[in-house]
């Protein structure tokens, strides 16, 4: 205020250019936000939101902390997942290299599981999130076979298809997925694939990226950076893959392979034995659940 | 680059469509052919096929009527089958199949009815409504299958017809199974005999002429899906391992391909062989086994092969 006054200006003249100026921006704001936002006007104007999400695997250091985020933040039952981490050892001794590949719904623009529901229980939201109506789904699991990603699964409480929402509660509430904010070395990016503001906007325009089986005409919208084909590639390759997956699975969980199925048909509900149990947790889970 | 690279952690590819499903598509198949060959007397005018097209008529719309139990069963909400009529996706093979379902039991009890009524001309019109919707009770089931893209083994144009084909050995298979179980078990039986005219001997022998000719094709279609296999995608080539070599190799070389196709229609055209009811039963059953071998194979291998 001194040196307003310094230069000859009054209080009551002071107010009158700053309530002009305040009148002056809010015209601005009114009138031409994207000026003010210090958008292009072509982006402004159309509004257009279709949300993305950018992988930069240089910067995946595999600490699988996005799994482990995703199931705290959505409640996954055990031995399902909505993103994980592949992990392949690649070459031979001495040159050898360990590759990571996070796998999470591509919210696909066309997508397969979308036009294959019976009962449209699938849906695309406008700005492209593909989500699971719980009310509708009858559990045909149709979807799970249609698509090629093999993102989907039955949640074995609830009976229906469940599958990745880009955490759908927490973007509409302005946050980012739980995966991208746990992200230890910010391989993750998310955000509004058609706002050049966006980082994503600016790595999918400039930079070399790649989706995952573009052949199959989905058209994902996570792009990955510096894709590893060998990761793609591993088990495509490998024709003894199932049998070493589950013999692997039951000795990591110190199991022998007829406990291992017993395991695995309590986890889909299929085993008496433990109804009690699944009960439980079925009355314990609020049946909108997370979303 | 089999030696050079090891998955260290993935999630696997579950199965999720298991054997309800297979079973449904038996079923549905069988119901299909017995239609189809029952239309040979009453719309395509055949009249010595009239005593087994009446018989195989009445066996269709129980065969379809048992079907969508499996289905049901299956859901992981089995209450909420209902939403398939009031909230249909037209794009999803599932509603086409809805469609189809709902349809085809009506077209079938009409035409039973002007079967047993005598009329002629209805019988005709309606069997000829019936044709279409009976290949499509069926033939969704292959366009369900071939619209998944997350099954590679699936995901081919040739399994609406591969479904086709075995549908039609196996009803025809089956039809002359009962035939022989009526003729022989329940020939006097004053119920059935009231119900079914009795069925010819020569009419058979002429029905398993339509087995061998079925078999044939289906054969040519197994060998040309199965060629397929190794000259397209990766997964393909798993999917096409796991049938001649891995875990499913002798349910399909030797149940489905030598029991089910190649023994039956070597038995088939030896003169002799083909005049006897014992060995038309044991064929018949052996080519039943091998359809179902086709079915579980179908739906369980091909979700073997892990994605990604």
């Amino acid at each position: 205020m001194d040196e307003l006054k310094g230069k000859g200006l009054s209080r009551k003249e002071f107010l009158k250019v700053a309530g002009l100026t305040a009148l002056g921006l809010g015209f601005v704001t009114l009138t031409n936000p994207a000026k003010l936002l210090g958008l292009t006007a072509k982006a402004a104007n159309s509004k257009k939101v279709r949300y993305g999400m950018v992988i930069d695997l240089k910067k995946c250091i595999g600490c699988h902390a996005c799994t482990v985020a995703c199931k705290q933040e959505n409640n996954i039952p055990l031995g399902f997942n909505r993103t994980w981490v592949k992990d392949v050892e690649a070459g031979t001794y001495p040159a050898i290299k360990r590759i990571f590949l996070p796998m999470i719904c591509n919210h696909c623009e066309t997508p397969i599981c979308n036009r294959n529901c019976p009962v449209n229980a699938t849906y695309q939201r406008p700005d492209g999130i593909v989500l699971v109506d719980r009310d509708r789904c009858i559990g045909c699991k149709y979807c799970m076979v249609s698509c090629p990603y093999n993102m989907r699964f039955p949640h074995p409480y609830l009976n229906v298809a469940d599958k990745c929402t880009f955490c759908v509660h927490r973007v509409d509430r302005g946050l980012k997925p739980a995966c991208v904010d746990s992200c230890v070395g910010k391989a993750r990016m998310f955000g509004n694939i058609l706002d050049p503001k966006e980082e994503v906007y600016k790595i999918i325009n400039t930079q070399p990226i790649s989706v995952l089986k573009p052949e199959q005409n989905t058209k994902p919208r996570v792009f990955y950076l510096n894709l590893d084909y060998l990761a793609v590639e591993a088990n495509k390759t490998d024709p003894k893959y199932m049998k070493y997956y589950r013999r692997n699975v039951a000795r990591d969980m110190g199991l022998s392979g007829k406990q291992a199925e017993a395991n695995y048909n309590v986890l889909r509900g299929k085993s008496n034995a433990d109804k009690t149990y699944n009960y439980k947790i079925k009355d314990n889970i609020n049946k909108s659940g997370t979303l | 680059m089999e030696e050079l690279t090891r998955v260290f952690y993935n999630a696997p590819h579950e199965i999720y469509l298991e054997k309800n499903i297979a079973i449904y598509f038996y079923i549905t198949g069988v119901s299909a052919a017995f239609f189809i060959l029952s239309t040979l007397a009453y719309v395509f005018g055949m009249e010595r096929f009239k005593a087994i097209g009446r018989f195989s008529a009445v066996l269709a719309p129980i065969a379809v009527a048992i079907g969508p139990i499996f289905l049901v069963i299956d859901l992981l909400q089995p209450t909420r089958f209902h939403h398939l009529f009031y909230m249909f996706n037209l794009a999803s093979p599932i509603t086409w199949g809805t469609i189809f379902l709902t349809i085809y039991p009506p077209i079938c009890l009409i035409y039973i009815y002007s079967i047993y009524k005598d009329k002629a001309s209805w019988a005709k019109l309606f069997g000829a409504i019936g044709i279409p919707f009976s290949i499509g009770v069926h033939v969704y089931a292959g366009f369900l299958m071939a619209l998944s893209k997350g099954v590679a083994f699936w995901n081919t144009p040739l399994m609406p017809i591969y479904f086709l084909a075995s549908a039609m050995v196996s009803g025809t298979a089956l039809l002359i199974l009962s035939a022989i179980i009526k003729e022989k078990v329940f020939g006097n039986n004053r119920l059935i005999n009231k119900l079914f005219p009795k069925i010819e001997n020569n009419v058979i022998y002429e029905i398993s002429k339509f087995l061998a000719i079925f078999i044939i094709i289906d054969l040519f279609v197994a060998l040309s899906d199965t060629l397929l296999l190794f000259y397209t995608t990766p997964e393909n080539l798993i999917a096409g391992q796991l049938l001649l070599e891995g875990e499913f190799s002798s349910i399909f070389l030797y149940v489905q391909v030598l029991l089910g196709m190649v023994i039956p229609f070597i038995v088939l055209l030896i003169p002799k062989l083909n005049r006897s009811f014992s060995v038309l039963t044991i064929v018949s059953i052996l080519v039943l086994v091998g359809v179902w071998a086709m079915r579980y194979l179908t739906v369980i291998a091909g979700q073997y092969v892990p994605l990604m």
